[in-house]
């Protein structure tokens, strides 16, 4: 196996908590993550699921510098991502990139589909206008976007049209792994498999590492070959699909399985 | 099986500068007592409308235009506002996608469940008080702890139970549940669903469950009506819905949603375009566009919802459902 892209490891986010009353000391820190150890090597698919409130949106959040790791490392490539400045991270997110939830929160409702996908060259000050416009042209057809739709606000397309848009904003500036914090689940349901067929052809085409957060075993299931299990905070299971599925070891993940709506 | 509800030709549309625009344009449906029935689709498919409608809680700007709604024999469609209100609650009770929203903040919950009796059975709040606590048990919550919290000490489930027990505290002979898991994680959507089916069969409660969830609900419910772009277009019961379905779109749905059986393969079968804007649905059959067997006609002319042969209640609107029936059949 070549060498890894992003390896995790022991990586905490602790969130303090208030005081309760004067001159009693606060009740301890939240765990949000303990001593989560995970690596991804270049182009794969890794799946991370959980409930609510296990943990997954924190790491997301950690792994693209949105949130600060109380300890721990993550190693992209040779360069470590916990304690770089601001500044240092936006030449990070060159390499790696966050898709949201819901793309109607996260994009710009004064902004076209056009404008926002070539933002982040307007950031990173990559090209010129006439050159950055073609770029931006070309990441919404390859997201399935036609031209007439570059000009579209965000109120003016569907959910999965925006989800796209979204999906092209994010790979603008070419990173190599993309983590995608549950990016279908506030999509109508006959439009989801479009999305995941999206992603997995980026994923073949563009060589694109996916770190793929779900609550939904199937979604991750269909489009993950290893799949990591987070139970309040910490990583209760990681193996590769075949084997999760089909002798998952920890009793929290034959509870997860066990509630997933049956196949036919 | 005689129904206890029985909604016919429900159509509700909104009136626009350019015109009356249909919401609901046409959709029946009946369920009987310990039945529960499950109204599927997915956003602007009109399947909280129809809820609303029947209960008469239809906001404005939209408007019933015309349907009837027979309970226990009365229109509840036609009937003045006053009986509704006494009808809703006692015998017709909804319970909504987010609990926050149908509870009160600033009161408790033993407040909140005793209202409920102290208005529609004139009873004390000391004599509402057992009623409630047993309320509470019935849902698999614990009497001391709850009713004295209020609604943001709780979770999520235990809010949704509250919700429910709220709903069923005057033993409604109906109960629609709108997206009663949609909020709630995997293994709480099964609790509470379990918990519905419990209660229902416990006391002979009609339910209809509302879900965008086809793969969910085909478990929890007897029969299943599909709704697309505010008409039905495929009902029957559970079973057959899930393991042979007609209808493109319940065809279409049920393929591009992955299970856990079998193996992943890419691309996933999908269903091309998105679901209509409810202001601009396209002629003819609405599903027409991203239909894979569309053809001149359906372009033009709404299929009708027409029965297979007796003695089967599976019914389709789609012209293509002779063809469909007879790949089948070979």
């Amino acid at each position: 196996m070549s060498a890894p892209l992003l390896v995790v490891s022991a990586l905490t986010k602790l969130y303090p908590r208030r005081r309760t009353a004067p001159f009693r000391p606060p009740p301890p820190p939240v765990r949000a993550l303990a001593e989560v150890s995970f690596t991804l090597a270049p182009g794969e698919a890794l799946g991370l699921v959980g409930e609510s409130g296990s943990g997954k949106s924190t790491l997301a959040r950690c792994l693209v510098g949105l949130e600060v790791p109380t300890s721990g490392s993550i190693r992209l490539g040779d360069e470590e991502l916990v304690g770089r400045s601001p500044r240092a991270w936006r030449a990070l997110r060159r390499r790696i990139q966050l898709v949201f939830q819901d793309p109607s929160a996260s994009l710009d409702p004064r902004q076209t589909a056009l404008a926002s996908v070539a933002e982040p060259l307007v950031i990173h000050r990559l090209g010129k206008p006439r050159e950055r416009r073609v770029r931006a042209l070309e990441l919404l057809e390859s997201v399935g976007l036609a031209a007439s739709q570059a000009g579209h606000y965000p109120h003016e397309l569907s959910g999965g049209q925006r989800q796209r848009v979204g999906i092209a904003r994010a790979l603008a500036l070419a990173p190599e792994l993309l983590v995608c914090d549950e990016p279908v689940s506030a999509l109508d349901v006959s439009v989801r498999a479009q999305i995941l067929n999206l992603l997995h052809e980026l994923q073949e085409r563009l060589g694109l590492a996916l770190f793929f957060i779900a609550h939904d075993l199937a979604v991750v299931r269909a489009l993950c070959t290893r799949v990591a299990v987070l139970h309040e905070g910490r990583v209760v299971e990681l193996a590769t699909r075949e084997e999760l599925f089909a002798r998952p070891q920890h009793a929290y993940t034959r509870g997860l399985l066990g509630s997933a709506p049956r196949g036919r | 099986m005689t129904a206890l509800l029985e909604a016919l030709d429900l159509a509700v549309e909104l009136d626009t500068r350019e015109g009356r625009v249909p919401l609901l344009d046409g959709v029946s449906f009946e369920v009987a007592a310990g039945e529960t029935l499950a109204l599927v689709g997915e956003s602007g498919s009109g399947k909280t409308l129809t809820a609303l409608t029947v209960l008469g809680l239809v906001p404005p700007p939209l408007r019933v235009r015309a349907g009837r709604a027979f309970f226990r024999e009365r229109n509840l469609l036609r009937l003045p506002e006053r009986e509704l209100r006494r009808l809703r609650g006692r015998e017709l009770a909804i319970v909504f996608q987010d609990p926050l929203g149908a509870l009160h903040p600033l009161l408790t919950v033993e407040r909140q469940l005793t209202e409920v009796l102290e208005v529609h059975e004139r009873l004390t709040r000391r004599a509402a008080r057992p009623r409630a606590a047993a309320a509470l048990e019935e849902v698999g919550l614990e009497p001391e702890r709850v009713l004295a919290a209020y609604p943001h000490e709780l979770s999520g489930g235990m809010r949704q139970r509250v919700a429910i027990a709220m709903a069923l505290l005057l033993r409604p002979a109906l109960l629609f549940a709108d997206e009663p898991t949609t909020a709630l994680d995997a293994h709480l959507e099964v609790q509470v669903l379990e918990l519905l089916r419990a209660l229902q069969r416990r006391h002979g409660t009609a339910v209809v469950l509302i879900s965008h969830d086809l793969a969910r609900v085909a478990e929890f419910a007897d029969r299943v009506q599909v709704l697309y772009a505010g008409r039905t277009q495929e009902s029957a019961a559970a079973r057959v819905l899930f393991e042979r379905p007609l209808h493109p779109y319940t065809r279409g749905l049920l393929a591009s949603t992955p299970t856990l059986a079998g193996e992943p393969r890419f691309p996933l079968p999908a269903i091309p375009g998105q679901p209509p804007d409810p202001l601009a649905r396209p002629p003819g059959c609405a599903f027409h566009p991203r239909c894979p067997l569309a053809s001149a006609r359906c372009r033009a002319e709404v299929p009708p919802l027409e029965s297979l042969r007796a003695p089967s209640d599976h019914r389709t609107a789609c012209f293509e459902t002779p063809r469909l029936l007879l790949e089948r059949g070979a």
